[in-house]
């Protein structure tokens, strides 16, 4: 892969991770169904495809001899890592939405910050990791590519 | 300095450690997914795995790049490729529930469309259908989930006392201001599962599938009926202090007259909760679902004289994931819950085998049932399936593709969707 097709990838990753966010507060705000929701199910799944992608990308062409690349390195590690913790908030969110007989203003809470963690995190993650890669492009050693 | 790097290198041992677990777990769930597995395994990995398959699918692709970052690629390239190979693998594998839910989709159709004609759906206005949900799998509800429906809600509502057992339930009911909702107050009995040793209404009865049916003009009744503390291999369930006002000597016949003592209860109390009587539905999961066949397919049944209500009108059954061979129900897990045994009290043992309770009579019934169940075999479902051709009644078996038991649990779950999507128009349909 060019640094410009990376570079490229980048932005796609920025664009899919704010449409995804924007669809999901509209989602939170509008909770009828509406055939944007079937696109926004497209979005999601590919703004995933294009965050794992930068991670991918990550692991292949960073240097992680060079002080900045390590530490580039580093984020892509709590970034795994927040994705699991994250999806499995979004198993607890299900499971306890299902088992809640009467709502109320806590546990409408829990769910509501369990989603954040969950979606907003994931995807606010994902944009602050690509800003990291596209802010440190240029820097001579922290990248690879042939 | 070398402390802290001590102690990045004992995270990474543990990170590696528990992204070997996690990938052992993924095998095993692949075998469980592929082959159907056997009652241990599949007791795990059935149950568990498919019911959040889509939300494992991310943590398997992130488990499978952790352990490659953690795994050093000059030094172990034969590792790291299969762990390559491996976490793709199992990524892929875990996919297919999601991947499956157009086929269960279209079984579910198709099982429509025999039960109700080609055209069933020009049978719900369009007035009605905006209530309903407007496809059977939506991704975003799946991952974010739908805000509970607004109803009425009365918990702990003492429907019977005897020697030391009491008997509650709890209440779903539509908003009184909605007029002109789908259920019209229809009544919808709704009995838990648990092995019949175990469970409970409220958490674990899916409140908000209750709600959610209030919410479309239904009354739910939530109940309790007494658990046998008879031994057997389901002993192992758990149970909580807070149950042992429910907990006796008690065998199936007790249970489904408590389930009985209900419907009188209800007969006198209906228009309290407004709830139409002349238009009930019994739903039960698992135990439960044994017991709503049992009740629904012999409500009318001589046997069950002064059993039930006689001012309940049956509309349908909804059996959730229902055991009905009886022979092999309680004979393995829990001996004593029919007295005697098919050869010395066979009248006993038919009449709590659901399928065999059914007749012309019935009314129309919808099975939700898991193809990879190893709890309550398929086959269970078919039984009652093939009852209900041969006696003409009313049968649509929803087939829910590679998923375990209790697969409703996670109601924003791919099965569960589906599984509301037609619930919501069944009862439409009959009520």
């Amino acid at each position: 892969m060019t640094k410009r097709a990376f570079k490229n990838w980048c932005f796609f990753s920025i664009f899919t991770n704010l449409l995804a966010i924007s669809f999901a507060i509209a989602y939170l705000a509008i909770p009828i169904y509406n055939i944007a929701w079937d696109i926004f199910g497209v979005v999601l799944i590919l703004t995933w495809i294009a965050d794992f992608a930068i991670i991918l990308m990550n692991e292949k062409y960073l240097n992680k001899a060079d002080d900045k690349g390590k530490h580039l390195n580093r984020v892509v590690y709590i970034y795994l890592v927040y994705i699991i913790v994250a999806t499995l908030c979004l198993m607890g969110k299900g499971l306890f939405t299902t088992g809640t007989a009467v709502p109320s203003t806590f546990s409408q809470t829990i769910s509501y910050i369990l989603i954040a963690i969950g979606i907003f995190g994931v995807f606010l993650f994902g944009l602050f990791l690509t800003f990291l890669d596209l802010i440190n492009f240029e820097e001579r050693g922290a990248w690879k590519f042939e | 300095m070398r402390g802290n790097l001590n102690k990045l290198r004992i995270l990474k041992i543990l990170l590696k450690l528990d992204c070997y677990v996690t990938l052992l777990c993924g095998i095993l769930a692949c075998y469980v997914y592929i082959t159907g597995g056997d009652r241990l395994i599949g007791t795990i990995f059935a149950n568990v795995y498919p019911v959040v398959s889509g939300l494992f699918v991310l943590i398997y692709a992130t488990t499978t790049i952790l352990t490659l970052k953690l795994t050093d690629k000059s030094k172990k390239p034969k590792l790291y490729y299969s762990v390559m190979l491996i976490g793709i693998f199992i990524t892929g594998i875990l996919c297919l529930p999601v991947f499956a839910t157009p086929i269960t989709i279209q079984n579910a159709e198709n099982e429509f469309a025999s039960a109700y004609g080609t055209n069933w759906r020009s049978q719900i206005p369009d007035d009605i259908s905006v209530y309903f949900k407007q496809t059977p799998f939506n991704i975003p509800e799946y991952f974010m989930g739908t805000p509970s429906k607004d109803c009425d809600v009365v918990l702990d509502v003492l429907f019977h006392e005897e020697d030391n057992i009491s008997l509650y339930f709890d209440v779903y009911m539509p908003k009184s201001s909605v007029l002109d909702l789908p259920g019209q107050y229809s009544t919808i009995i709704n009995i838990h599962g648990g092995g019949w040793v175990t469970g409970d209404k409220g958490f674990a009865n899916i409140p908000s599938v209750s709600r959610y049916l209030a919410a479309q003009g239904y009354v739910v009744f939530d109940i309790q009926y007494g658990l046998t503390n008879k031994s057997g291999i389901l002993d192992m369930f758990p149970t909580m202090p807070e149950w042992n006002h429910k907990i006796g000597d008690f065998n199936i016949s007790d249970q489904v007259r408590h389930i009985g003592i209900f419907t009188k209860y209800i007969e006198i109390h209906a228009h309290e909760y407004g709830a139409n009587l002349n238009s009930t539905f019994i739903l039960g999961r698992s135990a439960g679902a044994h017991l709503t066949g049992v009740v629904g397919f012999g409500y009318n049944d001589p046997y069950f004289a002064d059993y039930f209500s006689e001012e309940i009108t049956l509309k349908g059954i909804i059996p959730i994931y229902p055991p009905d061979d009886t022979e092999e129900t309680f004979q393995i897990a829990l001996p004593s819950m029919i007295s005697g045994t098919p050869e010395t009290n066979p009248l006993a043992w038919e009449k709590f085998q659901p399928s065999k309770l059914i007749n012309s009579a019935t009314p129309p019934v919808l099975i939700f049932q898991g193809t990879h169940d190893p709890w309550v075999l398929p086959r269970n479902s078919e039984n009652i399936k093939t009852a209900s051709n041969n006696n003409g009644v009313i049968c649509s078996l929803l087939f829910m593709h590679f998923s375990g038991h209790g697969s409703d649990y996670f109601s924003q779950g791919n099965y569960n969707q589906v599984f509301l999507y037609y619930l919501e128009r069944f009862l439409y349909l009959n009520r």
